[in-house]
C-alpha cells in the first residue's frame, strides 16, 4: 500500500540529535516522534518539531493509546493527539496492538494480550473509535512480547491480518519485533511476514535487541542486526516501497552513524528492488 | 477467563511483584513463566525509576546513590502513574519525601527536589508572546501609571531553604555542597527561548511580581509597593523591576487599563 505514498528512510526524532538536524538537514527523507513528548502545553520540544517540520515529513508514534484495553478510551489523549496531528500534519499516526493498564493505572508499557476472537472484536470496535476521533486511518504496530497466552486461539499475523480487514487500519510491521518474538516464542519469523495482507503495511520499523541467551528484549539500543536486516531484505521483496525507518532510544551512537545504518536499509531495499525487477 | 480477567491479573502480577497472580501463559524450558512475568515485572520499575532519576539528577547526586536508589524504590511502589505522559510520573517526589521517615526531616533536600521540579515545570509550561523595552516604549511616559502587564506561563516563584540554589549550581559544577537550612530564599523560575531559568529574588519584588501577576495597574502597583518599602523611591524600584521582568523575558503582553 505504500508505493505512493512511501516516505523513504527515517530516523526516530530525540533530543539528543536535535543539534545534527537543526540547520544541517542531514540525509534522512522523514522523521518519527513519539507522540507523548509533543502532548505538553509549550516549551522547546515543540518549537525543535516545528522547525524540523518546515524541512521533513513526520509520523507520529504513540505508546499510550492503550487500543487493546478494556479500560474506556481515553478521549482527552485521542481529541489532545488529534490536536497535535492537525497542527503538525504527519503522514502516519501509529499506536501498537497493545494495551498499558486497566482500573486507571498506566504500567507505561506495552503489553500483550491474547490472540482470541472477544479480543479481535474488542480491538477491532476501538480502532474504528480511535480513527473516527482522530479523522485519519490508524496504523497499528506488532509489539515485541515475552509471555504467550495459551487462551489464544489464533497465530498473532493471524489476529493482525484480521484486524485490519475489520477495522480498516493500516500496519507498521516493526520487523525487530517479529525477531524477537519470534525468538521468544519458537514461531517461523518468515511465516508472521508472509500471512499479512500486502496492501496492508505502510510501515517498517527497524531496531537493536539484547541477546539474553533463553530470550531476547526489545531495547533499541544497538544496532539492527544480521537476522532482522535479512527478514528486512525479505519484507522489501513481498511489500515493497514501504515507508522505513531505525528506532534508537538508548545508548546513542554519532548521528553519522544511524545516517549510515540507514544507507545499509536503502541498499537492502534496492537490492530487493532489483531482485523483484529482475523476477 | 475473558479478556477483562486476563488485563486485570496481568497488572496485579506486575503491581505487586508477585508472578503467582499473572494469568497461565505458555512456557519453555529455556524461558520459563516466571521468567517471562519477570521481564515486564522488571521492565515497569525500571522505566518508572528512570524517569525519576531523569527528573531529579541534582537531587542523586546530594543523596548520594544508595539514598537515591532507596528513596526512588520507595516512590515507585508507593506511586502508580495514571496520566497517559510518563513526564509527569514523578512530580510528586518531593512530597513524597516530607512524609517518609527517612527522608521527612531532610528538609534541604527536600528543597532542591522542589527546585528541580520547579524547572521541569517551567520546561513543559505553555508557549506565549514575549514583550520587550520596545513594546513599552511605544506607550510613552505619561501613561505608565496605567500600564498592565501579561506574564508568561512558565512563571514560578517557591520559597526554599536558604542556599538551595546555590547548592544546585554547585552540584551541577561537580563540587559538594554546604550545608543549608535554616533561613528561607526565594527563587524565580521561568523559560525563555525554550531554555529554563531561575534567580533568586527578594520579598519585595516577590511582592510586586504577584501584584502586577494579578492585574493591577502599574500605578497601583507602586501604591501599595509603597506601604512595605517606605521612604524609598518606589516608582524608580517598581521600574527597575519592569525593566528586569522585561530584560528576563518574563512579560507577554503590555496593555493599557482604560
Amino acid at each position: 500500500m505504500g508505493n505512493d505514498t512511501a516516505l523513504g528512510f527515517g530516523l526516530g526524532l530525540r533530543p539528543v540529535y536535535y543539534g545534527d538536524i537543526i540547520g544541517k538537514t542531514p540525509d534522512v527523507d522523514w522523521f518519527e516522534v513519539i507522540s507523548e513528548n509533543f502532548l505538553v502545553p509549550g516549551g522547546r520540544p515543540l518549537s525543535m518539531l516545528e522547525r524540523i517540520r518546515r524541512d521533513y515529513p513526520i509520523a507520529l508514534h504513540g505508546v499510550s493509546m492503550s487500543i487493546a484495553s478494556v479500560t474506556p478510551l481515553d478521549l482527552d489523549y485521542l481529541r489532545d493527539l488529534r490536536h497535535l496531528a492537525d497542527r503538525f500534519e504527519p503522514a502516519l499516526v501509529s499506536d501498537h496492538l497493545c494495551w498499558t493498564g486497566v482500573h486507571g493505572v498506566n504500567l507505561h508499557d506495552l503489553l500483550p494480550i491474547p490472540y482470541t476472537k472477544e479480543a479481535l472484536a474488542h480491538v477491532a470496535e476501538r480502532i474504528a473509535r480511535a480513527q473516527d476521533v482522530l479523522k485519519r486511518r490508524l496504523v497499528i504496530e506488532n509489539i515485541s512480547s515475552y509471555t504467550s497466552s495459551s487462551l489464544s486461539e489464533m497465530d498473532e499475523w493471524t489476529f493482525l491480518a484480521e484486524l485490519t480487514q475489520r477495522s480498516g487500519c493500516a500496519l507498521l510491521l516493526d520487523i525487530n519485533n517479529i525477531y524477537v518474538s519470534s525468538f521468544n516464542h519458537g514461531f517461523c519469523a518468515e511465516t508472521f511476514l508472509d500471512a499479512i495482507p500486502v496492501d496492508s503495511v505502510a510501515q517498517f520499523h527497524l531496531a537493536g535487541h539484547a541477546d539474553h541467551g533463553a530470550h531476547k528484549i526489545d531495547t533499541h539500543d544497538s544496532p539492527v542486526c544480521e537476522e532482522v536486516w535479512s527478514l528486512f531484505a525479505r519484507a522489501r521483496r513481498r511489500f515493497g516501497d514501504v515507508s522505513t525507518m531505525i528506532e534508537r532510544d538508548d545508548n546513542f551512537p554519532l548521528f553519522s552513524e544511524l545516517v549510515a545504518e540507514l544507507d545499509h536499509a536503502r541498499a537492502i531495499a534496492a537490492d530487493a528492488r532489483e531482485l523483484e525487477i529482475a523476477q | 477467563m475473558n479478556l477483562a480477567e486476563f488485563q486485570a491479573a496481568f497488572q496485579q502480577a506486575i503491581l505487586a511483584d508477585d508472578d503467582r497472580l499473572a494469568p497461565t501463559f505458555d512456557e519453555t524450558a529455556e524461558f520459563c513463566r516466571k521468567a517471562r512475568i519477570g521481564v515486564y515485572i522488571a521492565a515497569y520499575r525500571l522505566r518508572l525509576a528512570a524517569v525519576v532519576a531523569g527528573d531529579y539528577p541534582m537531587l542523586r547526586e546530594a543523596l548520594g546513590e544508595d539514598a537515591f536508589e532507596a528513596l526512588t524504590i520507595s516512590y515507585v511502589e508507593a506511586t502508580q502513574s495514571s496520566h497517559a505522559n510518563v513526564r509527569w510520573y514523578a512530580r510528586d517526589l518531593p512530597d513524597f519525601m516530607a512524609v517518609q521517615p527517612r527522608f521527612r526531616d531532610q528538609i534541604a533536600e527536600q528543597s532542591l527536589a522542589r527546585f528541580e521540579r520547579a524547572l521541569s515545570d517551567a520546561f513543559d509550561a505553555a508557549d506565549a508572546p514575549v514583550g520587550s523595552a520596545e513594546d513599552l516604549a511605544e506607550f510613552g511616559p505619561e501613561t505608565a501609571l496605567r500600564l498592565q502587564l501579561e506574564f508568561h506561563p512558565s512563571i514560578r516563584v517557591l520559597e526554599l531553604t536558604a542556599g538551595t540554589t546555590r547548592a544546585y549550581e554547585s552540584l551541577c559544577d561537580g563540587r559538594s555542597i554546604e550545608s543549608c537550612g535554616g533561613d528561607r530564599e526565594l527563587v524565580l523560575f521561568w523559560r525563555q527561548d525554550g531554555e529554563c531559568f531561575y534567580r533568586l529574588i527578594d520579598d519585595e519584588e516577590q511582592f510586586a511580581l504577584k501584584l502586577a501577576q494579578d492585574g493591577y495597574r502599574f500605578g497601583e502597583l507602586c501604591q501599595l509597593l509603597a506601604f512595605r518599602v517606605a521612604g524609598e523611591d518606589v516608582s524608580r524600584r517598581a521600574a527597575i523591576f519592569l525593566s528586569q521582568w522585561l530584560a528576563d523575558g518574563l512579560v507577554s503582553a503590555i496593555a493599557l487599563d482604560e
